[in-house]
């Protein structure tokens, strides 16, 4: 089956009513937690996995990937008017956004960031399209050794990017390589670390550890506060003007291509991508100047850059098999849960599956613009929910999704232990993003670990004597040392007045 | 990163050490590193007992060793370092522009590695240890009373009190909020996705069960 054909079945499969019926509460679920405080889309897409065992994996996978990119169109509303980012990727948008917003052109700014979101990612999804197959026959080609240097690469280019010490980074790599090593080991199947309980012994849920380190304790630090209702502007006219499209039409096609060159990268971050578009429009830009005081190429490039670096993130967990961020290793879980691996032989054995997800981006993002462009004024009602209540109703609906899984009131014990954990973690400025991957790719890394060791009879310099593998770790020293040691300043430094987003 | 906001002790302007909450920080950081050595060297221990090696050549006590190996040596590094920057951000009884140079000079080449409480929006003063306190016991509680109560019921309670003591939101609002919750997780966990929601030991809350 060629490309086009494949691609062709794979609408045939996100187009049937049901499919499209899961895209659409996947999108709203997404735009959801993107525009309310204290829900990720990490969290978003944690909470409905309990249903996708009811659910069809096409189905499933596509309500989870469309919560995945839904929740990026929410964020950005936030960023815009209320100079709220969401995730560290929306923190750019709020430079120019917000003053935008302060002149009387919130909804300019809305309906062309929804505009802009939407071409980057139909484009980005053509180039999946030419791109993953061929990807995908280059990664058969690639053994244990290589499978280990590319996580760990993964693992490096996270803690690398993230605006936090490097100590504090790699420790919550350690500590998430831990928790994925309790319970039977892998190869052998011996208890390991736990402690003789009979339900520790089919490892800890992914979903506690989500919900622990990402859901619950953002409520547990703000528990009992009311936050002060914050200045929002009004939305007056939404459609833009022949000009502001015409001015944001290079930053977009500019910050497509940025977002899906970094999306490609194993372990990459998103914000780096935003961040990368916007200096790179602050530079081609004829006037400079503007930008911090409303420029609308400083909220076209990075949303396109957002959007295209989602949909390419999908790139490595097809084609390798890697998720680059905690969402996607959510994707992972569900993805398995359907009995599906993903990697190179997706492409092979489960064609309707991968192609109708793919096929389910262009669905999804249609919807989204519609949901963003004449009916952005409903979510900023969404806005007015008070925080507190929501932290109470996420607790309760984590309980219930986490005890849903495995029907073990045990797994609901360790939200608690991982959630208390989370707060010293988070009031210590401990990454968390590098742990839930960690954890994620423990099991995978610590197989290829040990096959490569077995297949090389024990001895640990095969991974610097196969080419590849060497290169890639070289890869991975280089950006650690080129982007923590050398450079001692944080990368992603918001410019003051900015809060970071705690993940 | 600017010297205040590492808490550099002593300036012109007369301030002469750190803030409450980046002593605090500083003292709570250094705990965790402590922690992560002994978890650190807990875990090298045990991978030993696992056997890091075997007649496959890799036993299962080898990625444990390696992961708790990253951990001690990075929570000693930790340790090190924050025992250093600690000694840095000890004030100084009388700033003079000579001690607040010298100590600049040494606390600098320690203070950048790490994250100061300036970077986050809540700290160890700020967060609401009480409600924090009650919303894990209220959650523990829910578990112990769900053999009891069943699910559902136990569900309920634990919203309502989560509303009650936790939100501080008035009974009105708590009970909606509960009930609503109760009925979501009725229809559609234990009807709509037949999760089996263990039910009640208590024979006239029977008709609640799925």
């Amino acid at each position: 089956m060629n490309t086009l054909d494949a691609l062709l079945n794979g609408f045939a499969v996100a187009l049937t009513p049901e499919n499209l019926l899961f895209a659409l509460i996947g999108c709203l679920v997404g735009m959801l937690v993107g525009v309310l405080p204290g829900i990720g889309q990490s969290a978003g897409m944690a909470l409905l996995i309990p249903l996708t065992y009811v659910l069809p994996p096409a189905g499933a996978i596509i309500m989870l990937a469309s919560i995945f990119y839904g929740a990026a169109y929410g964020g950005r509303i936030t960023s815009i008017l209320m100079n709220i980012p969401g995730e560290s990727e929306s923190v750019v948008t709020t430079f120019d956004g917000y003053p935008m917003a302060k002149q009387g052109r919130a909804g300019i700014a809305l309906s062309v960031t929804a505009i802009t979101s939407f071409v980057g990612a139909i484009l980005s999804v053509l180039a999946i399209t030419v791109a993953a197959l061929p990807l995908s026959r280059l990664a058969r080609h690639l053994g244990p050794p290589e499978y280990c240097a590319l996580m760990v690469l993964g693992l490096c280019l996270v803690v690398a990017l993230i605006d936090k010490s490097l100590i504090k980074g790699v420790l919550m790599i350690g500590l998430g390589l831990f928790i994925a090593q309790i319970g039977a080991d892998p190869v052998q199947g011996s208890a390991r670390f736990t402690f003789g309980s009979a339900d520790l012994l089919s490892g800890i849920p992914l979903l506690a550890v989500i919900m622990g380190f990402f859901g619950v304790s953002d409520v547990l630090l703000t528990a009992g506060r009311r936050h002060a209702p914050g200045t929002m502007a009004k939305i007056e006219r939404l459609t833009p003007a022949r000009k502001d499209l015409t001015d944001s039409a290079g930053a977009t096609l500019r910050g497509t291509l940025i977002g899906f060159v970094f999306g490609l990268i194993p372990g990459m971050v998103a914000a780096v991508s935003t961040f990368a578009s916007y200096v790179t429009e602050k530079r081609v830009g004829k006037r400079p100047q503007e930008f911090g005081h409303g420029a609308i190429q400083g909220v076209a490039g990075p949303e396109a850059a957002n959007k295209s670096f989602e949909i390419a993130s999908f790139v490595p967990l097809f084609t390798l098999g890697i998720p680059g961020s905690a969402a996607l290793a959510i994707l992972v879980s569900a993805f398995s849960i359907q009995g599906v691996t993903p990697g190179p032989s997706m492409f092979t054995e489960s064609p309707d599956l991968v192609w109708g997800v793919i096929a389910s981006m262009v669905v999804g993002n249609f919807i989204l613009l519609i949901l963003n462009f004449p009916l952005v004024r409903m979510w900023v009602q969404i806005l007015r929910v008070p925080a507190d209540v929501l932290g109470v109703v996420v607790i309760a609906v984590s309980v219930v999704g986490i005890y849903s899984v495995n029907n073990s009131l045990v797994d609901i014990l360790l939200l608690c232990l991982f959630s208390l954990i989370a707060v010293f973690l988070k009031l210590l400025q401990f990454p968390l993003p590098p742990l839930v991957l960690a954890f994620v790719l423990g099991e995978r890394i610590e197989s290829s670990f040990r096959q490569t060791l077995v297949l090389s009879g024990g001895d640990p310099l095969t991974f610097v004597t196969r080419p590849i593998s060497a290169t890639i770790l070289a890869i991975a020293v280089i950006a650690v040392v080129a982007l923590k040691v050398r450079r001692r300043k944080p990368v992603l430094v918001p410019p003051q007045g900015v809060d970071t987003p705690a993940h | 990163m600017t010297d205040q906001s590492i808490g550099v002790a002593g300036d012109p302007a007369g301030h002469t050490g750190p803030s409450e909450d980046e002593r605090v920080f500083a003292q709570a950081d250094l705990v965790a590193m402590l922690l992560f050595l002994v978890l650190g060297i807990a875990i090298i221990v045990r991978a030993f007992g696992l056997r890091v090696t075997n007649a496959l050549g890799v036993g299962p006590g080898m990625f444990p060793l390696v992961s708790g190996i990253l951990i001690a040596g990075l929570g000693l590094i930790g340790t090190v370092v924050r025992l250093r920057q600690l000694r840095a951000l000890a004030p100084v009884p009388e700033a003079t522009p000579a001690a607040v140079t010298e100590q600049r000079a040494y606390a600098e080449p320690h203070i950048e590695e790490y994250d100061s409480p300036a970077d986050i929006d809540e700290s160890f003063t700020t967060v609401n240890w009480v409600r924090v306190a009650l919303a894990l016991v209220l959650v523990v509680a829910f578990v112990v009373l769900v053999p009891v109560l069943g699910f559902v019921t136990a569900l309920t309670l634990l919203t309502l009190g989560l509303m009650v003591l936790v939100a501080g939101r008035g009974w009105l609002p708590s009970v909606l909020v509960a009930l609503g919750t109760g009925a979501l997780t009725y229809y559609g966990f234990g009807l709509f996705l037949n999760v089996q929601l263990p039910s009640t030991s208590l024979i006239f809350l029977t008709w609640l069960d799925t």
